[in-house]
């Protein structure tokens, strides 16, 4: 106890760094993070689509004659990053220690100009595959309760240098979804009451159940390969033309048969010699029943057409990357230190 | 914060935060400068404010704005063109992108001793005691030798007296005061109007200095009301009430001059017999004898018409003017005359072994002098009447309007009697009233021109003057369009630099190469009464505003309707031109 006070005094990085020296581990920290190492699955394969829709409605949402009832007030988006900064040699196994950093931050927008609303939540963690690791327990308590980072398993059976590392990656996707979740039970509260006014995720909802969730909370997904069960079905989406939505279908965890999602594919802008992706993303709501989704689908899509502009020109992915949703990741990115901070800090030992 | 810092006092927390110090790869904070956003709703802070960065340690760090930058979220134009659907103005996308204002500041001072950028601080604006001890006004005011000469408005609205420190401004650490700025905007004359009377309602009050002032009216009516109220102050207007507040702040009396006498060349047509644009009875005329010029005369001439051979012809008739002695001009011309006579006899080729001719032309030259300079030199009878030097004494003024003498007959004036005050305050042994002496020029480019080409007679003397004038008491306060136009060592030695608006061109010039750049830029636009004042004690330049002078400025006094014409009717001035 009188280890963790004396440690509570310190700056982030010295807990970690003092995790790394109590659990006799060594510095040989990463510049990239383990998220560009590997690419996070997204258990897509887990779901499976039926068709609302037949075809792909052959309408612009450019133009539109009625306003649609809902408004985009706010904007969610998440932040996670994985970073290896030492190991463990164990019995001729290594085993990889991440400083892992979830937060998550919405957005309100009001007469056109963004405030955090509430502040965002922030969670710091060394994730090691406890396991392995000798004197666990022993460590798990030295590296709780109030500490600024805490100990936290990476999870994984397998003492497999590789996938204890991609074990991390998705550990730090569960622990971002934590912290999401955390906050939209807030805002679900406190401020989701009004069906109208939409908080537009940037994320998949499907890992959440729709007891969680609202019907104004909107998933908005950047990336549109969609590996569910019976993909084949949702083959047309890519010959979408500006500004036109693709057949609306349900995604349904076979499961949990209850949590159903709507989701179409949008086309928010395209170019000349542009690849099949470009300006292509993926919405997903809920809804009471097809009829419903089919009307908010249109109206969503609507609004999200709006949303084009202002452009992200030249952030990755700039041609879906909408402008409320950069601002919520440069908020987050503001609150952290760099990737390379993070190496230098431990490349100094 | 204000839990934390140690000098609450310096700093107007009331206001609250108005940013955060940060500092990013591109733009570090130093030592010497720092920057921090401004918070969303601060709009009132301009460039030129003075700001308080409190850090957690509990210190305070002082900085001048010199710079502010918005930045928005737009990597590139490219990017907000697209956003607005390829190019149209009128479209309005959903979300305003985000738009921030950066300061940069220059350091003052810091309430630490530690020599160090500053890191995470939460910004204010200083409160009135924080600039005073950030500029260092703390010191000298205290120790009562403030003079106040402007207030600073800071962000927050207060304003903030700036006082200069009068060891430095009239000797004897540093003395001397340069102002530059573009002809036309009130700014220059009313300022040393409101300084003088600022200056002697603070010294004469604190009887720690007596001090005199000299101002040579050059141009127009300038100078030559100093002792009417200005009636500017009958106005109840928010700026004039503004300007009460300043006076009010500034502890300077609002009420025209007293003990100012006028000095004007002799007119003999003009009943007033004065060539000055003043014709209420106020302007006492000056004549000089010719024993008072002698030493002057060459001067008065250009090298093309008082060449090597007239100079020589003129040692020869000093000399006689010496031996016979001839003690008059009227004296002098009918000696002229009477050798001229002589010399008219076609066996005589020479004069005193000069060439006839170069006699006649030397001859010629002094016979036209009484006309060219009319007005300084006694002729057809009339007495010498000398400025009384003599009667200057502490909070006295005397105004020498030289307005119609052309360049070379100012000169010798401004010449002249800042020579005799410096002899007098050089003499131990002669009995005045005075141990300061502030003299006013405008146009000084004239007479210290940086131009090493351009012919000024009186350049070595105020070169002099300026670099040893401080411990004598003489403080020259010189004023200008150009400052780069004056000589280096005027400026450099000058202890109080005063820049109005100044052209851009002329702001290209090493003379202000120290400035930031947008410090720079805003001296092209600075409004009417607001100047940049950079002092010996203060580490940084700071952006002033002054009142309304209490004396009406001449160029906006009309005295009674009809008189000044008919006078002026009466009256035709020597036409002015350069010998």
């Amino acid at each position: 106890m009188k280890r963790a006070t004396t440690v509570e005094r310190r700056r982030n990085l010295q807990v970690v760094y003092d995790f790394l020296k109590r659990a006799n581990a060594r510095t040989s920290p990463i510049p990239s993070l383990e998220e560009v190492n590997y690419r996070m699955r997204e258990g897509f394969q887990q779901f499976a689509v039926e068709l609302v829709e037949e075809q792909n409605p052959e309408k612009s949402f450019l133009e539109v004659t009625q306003e649609p009832p809902e408004s985009a007030d706010f904007f969610t988006g998440s932040m996670q990053r994985t970073q290896l900064v030492g190991h463990i040699e164990l019995e001729g196994h290594e085993l990889p220690l991440h400083y892992v950093i979830v937060s998550s931050i919405i957005l309100h927008r009001k007469d056109r100009v963004f405030h955090a609303w509430k502040s965002a939540v922030k969670h710091e963690y060394i994730l090691a595959p406890l396991k392995f690791l000798p004197e666990a327990e022993k460590l798990k308590e030295e590296f709780s309760g109030d500490l600024p980072v805490t100990l936290h398993d990476t999870g994984g059976e397998e003492l497999n240098y590789t996938q204890l590392r991609i074990a991390a990656v998705n550990c730090t996707r569960d622990l971002k979804w934590e912290t999401r979740h955390a906050l939209l039970a807030m805002w679900r509260e406190e401020e989701g009451v009004d069906a109208n006014m939409l908080n537009i995720i940037d994320d998949s909802l499907l890992h959440t159940d729709n007891a969680e969730l609202r019907e104004n909370m909107v998933g908005f997904l950047r990336m549109v390969y969609v590996p569910f069960q019976n993909r084949d079905q949702l083959s047309n989406h890519l010959m979408l033309d500006e500004f036109q939505r693709g057949q609306l279908f349900k995604i349904i965890d076979p499961e949990k048969p209850e949590n159903i999602k709507y989701s179409w594919f949008l086309r928010m802008r395209q170019v000349a010699k542009a690849e099949p992706e470009y300006g292509l993303v993926r919405l997903e709501i809920l809804a009471q029943n097809d009829e419903e989704a089919r009307r908010r689908a249109d109206d969503f899509s609507c609004l999200m057409v709006r949303e084009r502009f202002p452009v992200t020109f030249p952030a990755p992915q700039w041609d879906k990357l909408i402008f409320p949703h950069k601002l919520c990741a440069q908020y987050l990115s503001s609150l952290v230190p760099s990737s390379e901070t993070i190496q230098s800090y431990f490349m100094s030992e | 914060m204000k839990d934390v810092c140690k000098f609450p006092d310096y700093v107007n927390f009331e206001y609250g935060p108005i940013g955060k110090a940060t500092s990013t790869k591109d733009s570090p904070n130093t030592s010497a400068e720092f920057h921090f956003w401004i918070a969303d709703g601060v709009d009132t802070l301009e460039l030129g404010n003075i700001v308080a960065a409190c850090t957690a340690d509990g210190h305070v760090t002082f900085g001048t704005v010199v710079e502010l930058r918005t930045v928005m979220d737009i990597d590139n134009f490219l990017s907000d063109y697209i956003s607005h659907d390829f190019g149209n103005p009128e479209v309005v996308p959903p979300s305003d992108i985000a738009e921030m204002m950066v300061a940069k500041c220059v350091v003052i001072k810091s309430t630490t001793e530690r020599v160090r950028p500053i890191g995470r601080a939460e910004t204010y604006y200083a409160s009135e005691t924080g600039v005073a001890w950030g500029l260092g006004m703390l010191d000298f005011a205290g120790a009562g030798r403030g003079v106040p000469i402007a207030v600073m408005e800071n962000g927050d609205g207060t304003l903030i007296p700036i006082l200069l420190d009068d060891e430095f401004l009239v000797g004897p650490e540093g003395s001397h005061l340069n102002m530059s700025g573009i002809s036309g905007l009130a700014t220059k004359t009313s300022l040393v109007e409101f300084l003088l009377k600022s200056i002697l309602d603070t010294m004469v009050r604190s009887e720690r200095r007596r001090v005199c002032a000299v101002f040579f009216n050059v141009k127009g009516k300038d100078m030559l009301y100093l002792d009417k109220p200005n009636p500017q102050y009958e106005e109840d207007d928010p700026y004039t009430n503004k300007c009460r507040q300043m006076y009010s702040k500034l502890g300077v009396e609002l009420v025209p001059f007293e003990n100012v006498r006028i000095f004007a060349p002799y007119d003999r047509r003009y009943e007033g017999h004065t060539k000055s644009f003043r014709r209420d009875g106020k302007v006492e005329h000056f004549i000089w004898e010719l024993i008072e010029i002698v030493e002057d005369i060459p001067e008065l001439f250009d090298k093309d018409t008082w060449d090597e051979g007239v100079e020589a012809v003129w040692v020869d008739v000093r000399d006689q003017i010496e031996r016979q002695p001839i003690r008059s001009y009227d004296e002098l011309l009918s000696y002229l005359a009477e050798e001229r006579r002589v010399l008219a006899n076609a066996a005589i080729s020479h004069w005193h072994g000069h060439d006839k001719q170069v006699y006649y032309k030397a001859a010629k030259n002094l016979d036209a002098l009484p006309g060219l300079y009319d007005g300084l030199v006694c002729t057809g009878g009339v007495d010498e009447v000398d400025i009384p030097l003599h009667d200057l004494h502490n909070g006295s003024i005397f105004v020498i309007d030289i307005q119609s003498l052309n360049d070379r007959g100012q000169a010798m004036v401004f010449n002249k009697i800042l020579k005799r005050v410096y002899r007098m305050l050089l003499d131990k042994n002669v009995k005045k009233d005075f141990d300061t002496a502030i003299f006013f020029i405008d146009e000084l480019n004239k007479f210290a021109p940086r131009d090493p080409t351009v012919q000024a007679p009186i350049k070595q003397s105020v070169i002099e003057i300026c670099a040893r004038g401080r411990s004598l008491g003489v403080s020259l306060f010189g004023v200008e369009q150009f400052m780069s136009q004056v000589d280096r060592q005027v400026v450099d030695n000058s202890s109080t630099l005063i820049y109005g608006r100044t052209g851009p061109a002329e702001l290209m010039t090493d003379q202000y190469a120290w400035l930031d750049t947008d410090v720079r830029n805003r001296l092209t636009t600075i409004p009417r009464g607001t100047f940049l004042l950079k002092h010996a004690k203060f580490v940084q330049p700071v952006f002033c505003k002054f009142p309304f002078p209490s004396c009406v400025p001449g160029d906006q006094y009309e005295e009674e309707e009809g008189l000044a014409a008919k006078r002026e009717a009466a009256t035709a001035f020597t036409f002015k031109r350069d010998l």
